[in-house]
């Protein structure tokens, strides 16, 4: 987008011309996308009304079939018993009524006889049922008023002698019914032609049926014979005579261009309406049979293309408002263009410079250290949009790691100049093993104090853990409390101190807890806690705390989950704040044991033993021992410790301290006199109190809480190996 | 290690607190003196707060209940956690003494 606008800009600024042609480029495009819109758009309604038409048309053919197929059905369903009864004249009555009984369009049903066929009934004889008021009547209506053989349909059966559809014809007054004869020639049982049976279809109703919910409000649909004369018209008022005139000679016209659409061939037509001029299509199809008619349908385009009319219409308007909106821009830019230009070039310069802060602030991160065995340190740094002074730190030095997390009050490059100073500081220290961790905070505070005009101070915790003993010394400066991750979390003890930077002359203080196997640390800004979500409410220490003991402990999916319960609280307001998260586990070396080999020298003299106790309960915290076990082991070399300074009369005891994960060795040797404590009897436990020996009882202990107990005398000097199964 | 004596309902209390360990025996019997030198009263020791016991510390607690089964009177431990128990357990002193 932004290069886009760059493009723009340049153009601008080589040609003058150049905005012109840009604007006429606009406009074309526009209209070229209304153009093949409306194209498209009118195809479609076109198409439309094509299947429309389709529709209208078979309909109407199946309904005209139907009804002729209908009377055609009931005619030849009569015919036989109509031969039947030309032998008793009179009989021909009923016959006629059955004739139209049973087809409820028949209006009337005649059986018009040859002249002369019956001489008792004089030379015509016409017996004709009709229907009345509901009621079936039967009547003769041949005379000198109505000679039927005077009749189109009675003389073309003769001439024929098959059966034909008639021309359709008005009958009667209000209402004029619209009736059509299906005329069928009867012969007698000596194959003679005896009478012409017509039956009377009315079809006044088709009129109605055809034109009944069109498509389009003004189309309608008729039925023409092949002479043009109308079966069925559209209702009165719908369509002028003229139309209807000019559609027929039209659909009769054999010059006029027209064409034929689709498998079941429809003729199109489009004409010009005379009546209105408006434009029409013309859709007909003439029946595959006898007689012949034809079903045409008439729609008008005005109505046809309603739809992309008014739809060009909005298109239109829009695509005006587009332009117009399009020519302010262009003229602003112009108007404001060098100051925009002044202004983007000064923009660029801060956020170059933001670039570079967030650049210094990146690349002083560390580099992940591989995890090694027992150790795992993860760090995770979320910048905010604008560069907040967020630092982190690990490394390992001498079996040490050393481990730092910090927040500068304050943003942009400052903070990270400030961020890369402290940074610089800690990497001395680490370079040169500096092993007090207050030491190095109070370096960093005098540091900053020297050199702040613009106020800034720093939260920071320092950690070394000496990898090997487990035992950690950190130093906070105002920093969030670190927290411990065993079975749960719990904030790490620390001493309130000030933030660097605020007092030179402040004292830091280091502090010291060792770290049981398996115990992780994790560290965190305040940008962590005070993430906001939409409503402002602050994530807070509670859902961390709860984030972290329902958390894994492995620190790269640690911070990976803790990330993500941050976002899913945060879901998608603004981060507002650097979010800085470092993690630690430390743990057991590979096999899940620690190994321990460590030598304790003490005076031989009771004051000692509280000391060496002290030891040995680091030793178990390190390698992870539970509080009993490490009680048991302190007991046991407390007793055996105690019997020797009591017994041997050496100047120095020496215990070692073995484990290899599996058993926790205790060896005590010392260099006075011969001491067996092996020997004594064990005392006899079941003897009431007053009966028992004093002494003894220590050796006693410390045998029972070690599965191995053993005693030599080498080099003269005493050696006694305790093991406990740990 | 911490030990206070007093006297509830006619039985000598003493809370005991920290570990009674071979350089906390002296001071610790010491502070029991009150419960040597008592006559004809129950004695309870509440351990509720012991977080270790040595040899030595052992061997007060056994001098006390001689002591005490001398004079006809009982000696009751009170509130004993699994370190301490498994170290009774241990000496057999589980038999020896009154729980609570």
């Amino acid at each position: 987008m932004a290069l886009l606008i760059d493009s723009i800009r340049q153009f601008f600024q080589e040609r003058k011309g150049g905005r012109l042609i840009l604007i006429l480029l606009a406009a074309l495009l526009l209209e070229l996308v209304t153009t093949v819109q409306y194209w498209y758009t009118r195809n479609m309604l076109r198409n439309e009304q094509e299947r429309i038409s389709r529709v209208e048309l078979t309909m109407n053919e199946d309904v005209i079939l139907h009804t002729l197929e209908e009377a055609e059905m009931t005619m030849h369903e009569n015919i036989w018993s109509i031969r039947q009864s030309l032998s008793h004249p009179d009989s021909l009555f009923g016959a006629a009524l059955r004739l139209i009984a049973c087809n409820p369009l028949a209006s009337g049903g005649c059986i018009s006889v040859v002249p002369d066929y019956y001489p008792e009934k004089g030379r015509l004889f016409e017996p004709y049922a009709y229907k009345e008021d509901g009621q079936l009547k039967v009547k003769q209506i041949a005379g000198e008023d109505h000679d039927y053989t005077q009749g189109p349909d009675f003389s073309r059966a003769l001439a024929e002698e098959t059966d034909f559809w008639g021309d359709p014809y008005p009958y009667g007054v209000d209402p004029v019914l619209q009736l059509t004869t299906y005329s069928c020639p009867v012969r007698d049982r000596n194959g003679r032609l005896a009478a012409i049976c017509g039956l009377d279809i009315d079809l006044t109703w088709l009129d109605d049926t055809l034109n009944v919910h069109p498509y389009y409000p003004s189309s309608f649909a008729f039925i023409v014979t092949r002479e043009g004369k109308l079966v069925t018209a559209p209702p009165d008022g719908r369509v002028s005579q003229k139309t209807l005139d000019y559609v027929i000679a039209l659909m009769a016209d054999s010059t006029a261009v027209r064409t034929v659409r689709g498998h079941n061939r429809i003729n199109f037509m489009e004409f010009r309406d005379p009546a209105n001029g408006e434009l029409a299509y013309l859709d007909y199809k003439s029946l595959p049979r006898d007689p012949g008619w034809t079903v045409a349908h008439v729609s008008y385009q005005d109505e046809v293309m309603a739809p992309v009319r008014s739809m060009m219409w909005k298109i239109f308007l829009m695509g005006l408002a587009g332009l117009l909106l399009l020519l302010l821009i262009i003229a602003r830019y112009a108007q404001n263009g060098k100051r925009l230009w002044e202004a983007d070039l000064r923009e660029a310069r801060v956020e170059g410079e933001l670039r570079i802060a967030r650049q210094i602030q990146k690349e002083m991160l560390p580099r992940p250290i591989p995890e090694t065995e027992g150790l795992a340190v993860q760090g995770l740094l979320t910048p905010a949009l604008e560069v907040g002074g967020d630092l982190y730190d690990y490394s390992v030095r001498g079996g040490k790691l050393y481990f730092s997390i910090g927040d500068i009050s304050g943003k942009g490059v400052p903070a990270s100049m400030l961020m890369s100073a402290v940074l610089s500081l800690v990497r001395m220290a680490i370079d040169r093993e500096e092993e007090d961790p207050a030491r190095i905070v109070g370096d960093i505070n005098r540091t900053i104090c020297r050199n702040n005009d613009s106020g800034m101070f720093i939260t920071f915790f320092l950690g070394i853990l000496d990898l090997k003993t487990g035992l950690l010394r950190y130093c906070n400066a105002g920093h969030d409390r670190p927290i411990l991750l065993q079975d749960t979390a719990m904030e790490l003890p620390v001493l309130s101190h000030l933030p660097a930077g605020v007092f030179a002359d402040f004292a830091y203080a280091a502090q010291e807890m060792t770290l049981a196997p398996g115990t992780g640390l994790f560290l965190y800004t305040d940008g962590v806690t005070e993430s906001k979500n939409a409503q402002r409410r602050q994530y807070g220490k509670e859902r961390l705390y709860a984030a972290l003991s329902s958390g894994p402990r492995n620190p790269d999916i640690l911070l990976d989950h803790v990330m993500k319960d941050i976002r899913s609280f945060t879901g998608d307001a603004e981060q507002s704040d650097d979010i800085t998260l470092l993690a630690i586990r430390y743990d057991l070396p590979e096999g899940g044991s620690l190994q321990l080999d460590e030598t304790l020298t003490i005076v031989s003299n009771r004051s000692e033993i509280r000391r060496l106790r002290g030891s040995i309960k680091d030793a178990c915290v390190r390698i992870g021992l539970d509080e009993r076990t490490s009680k048991a082991i302190q007991l046991a070399l407390e007793e055996v410790v105690v019997n020797v300074i009591d017994y041997s009369g050496t100047e120095e005891i020496s215990v070692r301290l073995t484990s290899d994960g599996k058993t926790f060795r205790m060896t005590v040797t010392d260099t006075g006199a011969p001491f067996d404590p092996t020997s004594p009897p064990s005392p006899d436990l079941t003897l009431p109190a007053g009966d028992r020996p004093v002494g003894g009882l220590g050796i006693f202990l410390a045998r029972s809480l070690t599965d191995e107990f053993r005693y030599e005398r080498k080099e003269g000097k005493n050696i006694l190996t305790l093991e406990k199964n740990i | 290690m911490k030990t206070t004596v007093q006297e509830i309902d006619g039985r000598l209390v003493a809370v005991f607190s920290g570990e009674l360990d071979t350089a906390a025996a002296a001071e610790t019997e010491a502070a029991l003196r009150p419960l040597f030198n008592s006559e004809g009263k129950d004695m309870v020791l509440d351990c509720t707060e012991l977080e270790y016991i040595a040899s030595s510390g052992l061997r007060i607690l056994v001098n006390l209940l001689k002591k005490a089964q001398a004079g006809g009177n009982r000696v009751i431990l009170k509130g004993v956690n699994d370190v301490i128990r498994d170290v009774l357990n241990l000496t057999g002193f589980v038999s020896l003494f009154d729980f609570e």
